[in-house]
C-alpha cells in the first residue's frame, strides 16, 4: 500500500498496512500508558521520560453496546465497545466489527484489533481505522 | 470566603419551542428572578451566561452573553461566557456564588439558555457531538446513548439491576414531571410501556432518554442580609463544586463520586443528610449509578432504592421532583439552573403540587456534562441548606 493516514491521529504507525500497530505513550516514570500517543504524562505533567510504545493487539471487553441509532455516516445497528489491552494497557474506545451476532459478545471475551480501509483522503492517502473483533 | 445566598430563581417552561429565541428565554427568566429577589437591578455586580450550543444550531458563537443582556437591559458590567456542554449553567452558578463569596461584588446573576430543537434532528446531533473530543472519539461515531448502554450493562453484569428496575426510573421521573407545568413531559408511562418503546441502545429504550428542547433558567446570587429581606425561606449555599475528567477512563472512584466527596466535605455534611435531590438523569438507568456515587447507598444497592421507593416523591430521599431530565427536558444551558430552582422551590415550599411531604433542610444538585477520554467532562455539585 501507498501513503496513508490515520482515521483517528495518534492510534497507529507503520510503513506498510501488513505491519500496522496501535501505538501510545508510555512514561518512563511513572509506568503509565496512554492512548492514543500524547506529547507528555498527564500525571507527572512532565515531557521528559515519555516514548512512543507500540500496544498489545489483544485485550479485554470490558462493555460493549449495541447502537440502534448514530451519527450521519455510521451503519445502524452496530457495535462499540470499551477494550482494556493486554498487559495492564489503556482502555480503548472502538467500533467493534467481525462479531456475527451479539451472543459472541461478552463482557470479559478475549478481542483483537483489525485494521481497516476506509476510502480515501482529497490527497488520495489511505484512511486506516482500528476495529476490535472477538477470538 | 463568606456565606452567598440564592435570592430569587426562575425557569421557562421546557419543550419544543420554535417561536422563542435565546433572548426571550433570557428577558423572561432573569426579570423574574429580578423581582422575585426585591433587589435593584442596579446593583447587579457580575453576569454569568451559559449555553451549550447556539454556536452550532443559530451561528452565534461568540458574546451570546452580551447578546441576550442586551435585550433584558443589562450592560456595563462584566459579562461572562460560559460553555461547558449540558453543565453550563452549573458552571454559571458556581462562578456567581464565588464571585459574591469572595467579596468580589454582593449581587450575581446566573443564567442559561438553549435552542436545541431547530427541527433538523441532523444540526441538534451534530451539536451535541461536539461535546466529546471531535478528532479523537468523535471520528468513531460516540454517542451519548451508546456510553451510557455501555455503563449500564456493566452494572448489570456486576451487581444485577434489572431493566424493570431502569424503567421504574423512567416511570417515577414521568410521574413527578406530570405534575411540573414547566416540564416539556407531562404525561405519566408504565413499566411495560418504557420496556416496550423504540430500543435505542440496549438496554436503554426511548421512554428512558430525555427529550430534545429548548428553554432558560436563571438565579440570583446575593448576601445573607440580601436573603433576609427578601421575606421568603434564605437558602444558603453550603457548597458548590466543579470537577473534570480523569484520564485513564479506569479511575476509582469515578468523576462524580470525587466531586461529590469535595462537596460534602465543603458543606460539613454526609451523603446521608441530604433530603431532596435533583441529578443529572440524561437517560434514566444512570440515575441508579447516581445514587451510589453521590452516596446515598453501596454499590449495586441503587436498584433496591427505586424498588423500595425511598427516590420517590413520598420517599425518605425524593430524586427528581420536578421530573429530572427525563421528563421535564434537557435543554443542555439550562439545565444546572433549573435543577437549582427546583430545589430551591422545594425548600421554600414553592413547589405547587410536587412538594415533597416534609419541607427539606438540605438539597444536592448534581449536573454532568460532555465526554472526554472514557469519562464525563465536567460535573458540578451543589448542596443548598436552609
Amino acid at each position: 500500500m501507498d501513503s496513508w493516514i490515520a482515521e483517528v491521529p495518534g492510534t497507529l504507525s507503520g510503513s506498510k498496512i501488513e505491519d500496522l500497530a496501535l501505538i501510545g505513550t508510555k512514561c518512563k516514570q511513572c509506568g503509565r500508558v496512554y492512548f492514543p500517543a500524547r506529547k507528555n504524562c498527564p500525571r507527572c505533567l512532565d515531557d521528559h521520560f515519555t516514548e512512543q510504545v507500540s500496544l498489545n493487539r489483544q485485550g479485554v471487553l470490558q462493555a460493549f453496546s449495541i447502537a440502534s441509532m448514530a451519527p450521519p455516516g455510521y451503519a445502524v445497528p452496530h457495535a462499540q465497545g470499551y477494550i482494556d489491552l493486554c498487559e495492564n494497557g489503556p482502555r480503548i474506545f472502538s467500533l467493534l466489527t467481525d462479531y456475527g451476532d451479539e451472543s459472541r459478545l461478552k463482557g470479559g471475551c478475549r478481542m483483537e484489533v483489525k485494521f481497516v480501509e476506509l476510502g480515501k483522503d482529497a490527497q488520495d492517502r489511505v484512511i486506516v481505522g482500528y476495529r476490535f473483533r472477538p477470538l | 470566603m463568606r456565606d452567598a445566598y440564592v435570592l430569587g430563581v426562575s425557569m421557562t417552561r421546557f419543550g419544543k419551542l420554535l417561536d422563542k429565541t435565546l433572548k426571550d428565554f433570557a428577558y423572561e427568566t432573569v426579570w423574574n428572578v429580578i423581582h422575585e429577589s426585591k433587589i435593584d437591578p442596579h446593583d447587579i455586580g457580575i453576569a454569568f451566561v451559559g449555553n451549550a450550543y447556539a454556536g452550532v444550531i443559530t451561528g452565534q458563537e461568540s458574546v451570546r452573553g452580551q447578546v441576550v443582556l442586551r435585550d433584558v437591559g443589562l450592560s456595563r458590567i462584566p459579562i461572562i461566557n460560559v460553555e461547558n456542554a449540558c453543565a453550563s449553567s452549573s458552571t454559571a452558578f458556581y462562578l456567581a456564588r464565588n464571585a459574591v463569596a469572595s467579596g468580589q461584588c454582593d449581587l450575581a446573576l446566573a443564567v442559561g439558555m438553549e435552542k436545541l430543537f431547530c427541527g433538523d434532528i441532523g444540526k441538534s446531533l451534530a451539536a451535541l457531538s461536539t461535546s466529546s473530543d471531535i478528532e479523537l472519539e468523535g471520528r468513531m461515531g460516540i454517542l451519548f446513548a451508546g456510553i451510557y448502554s455501555m455503563r449500564v450493562r456493566a452494572h448489570m453484569e456486576k451487581y444485577g439491576l434489572t431493566r424493570q428496575q431502569f424503567a421504574r426510573v423512567a416511570v417515577k421521573n414521568h410521574d413527578n414531571g406530570a405534575l411540573n407545568p414547566h416540564a416539556q413531559y407531562r404525561n405519566r408511562v408504565t413499566v411495560e410501556e418504557v420496556l416496550n418503546s423504540r430500543m435505542i441502545a440496549d438496554p436503554i429504550t426511548l421512554l428512558m432518554t430525555c427529550p430534545m428542547g429548548d428553554g432558560g433558567a436563571a438565579a440570583l446570587i446575593g448576601t445573607k442580609e440580601m436573603a433576609e429581606r427578601m421575606g421568603k425561606r434564605p437558602v444558603k449555599i453550603a457548597a458548590s463544586t466543579l470537577g473534570s475528567f480523569g484520564f485513564t477512563g479506569k479511575d476509582e472512584p469515578g468523576i462524580v463520586a470525587r466531586v461529590s466527596k469535595q462537596a460534602y466535605q465543603e458543606a460539613g455534611i454526609t451523603p446521608q443528610d441530604v433530603q431532596v435531590a435533583e441529578v443529572h438523569d440524561a437517560v434514566a438507568p444512570v440515575e441508579l449509578f447516581l445514587y451510589e456515587e453521590l452516596g446515598f447507598c453501596g454499590p449495586g444497592e441503587s436498584g433496591r432504592m427505586i424498588d423500595e421507593g425511598i427516590t420517590w416523591r413520598d420517599g425518605k430521599l425524593p430524586v427528581n421532583p420536578s421530573g429530572g431530565l427525563s421528563a421535564k427536558g434537557h435543554p443542555a444551558g439550562a439545565t444546572g439552573l433549573a435543577q437549582v430552582a427546583e430545589i430551591v422551590w422545594q425548600m421554600r415550599e414553592e413547589a405547587g403540587e410536587r412538594q415533597i411531604r416534609s419541607l427539606p433542610h438540605v438539597g444536592l444538585v448534581e449536573n454532568g456534562g460532555g465526554n472526554v477520554a472514557g469519562e464525563t467532562a465536567v460535573v458540578g455539585v451543589h448542596i443548598l441548606t436552609a
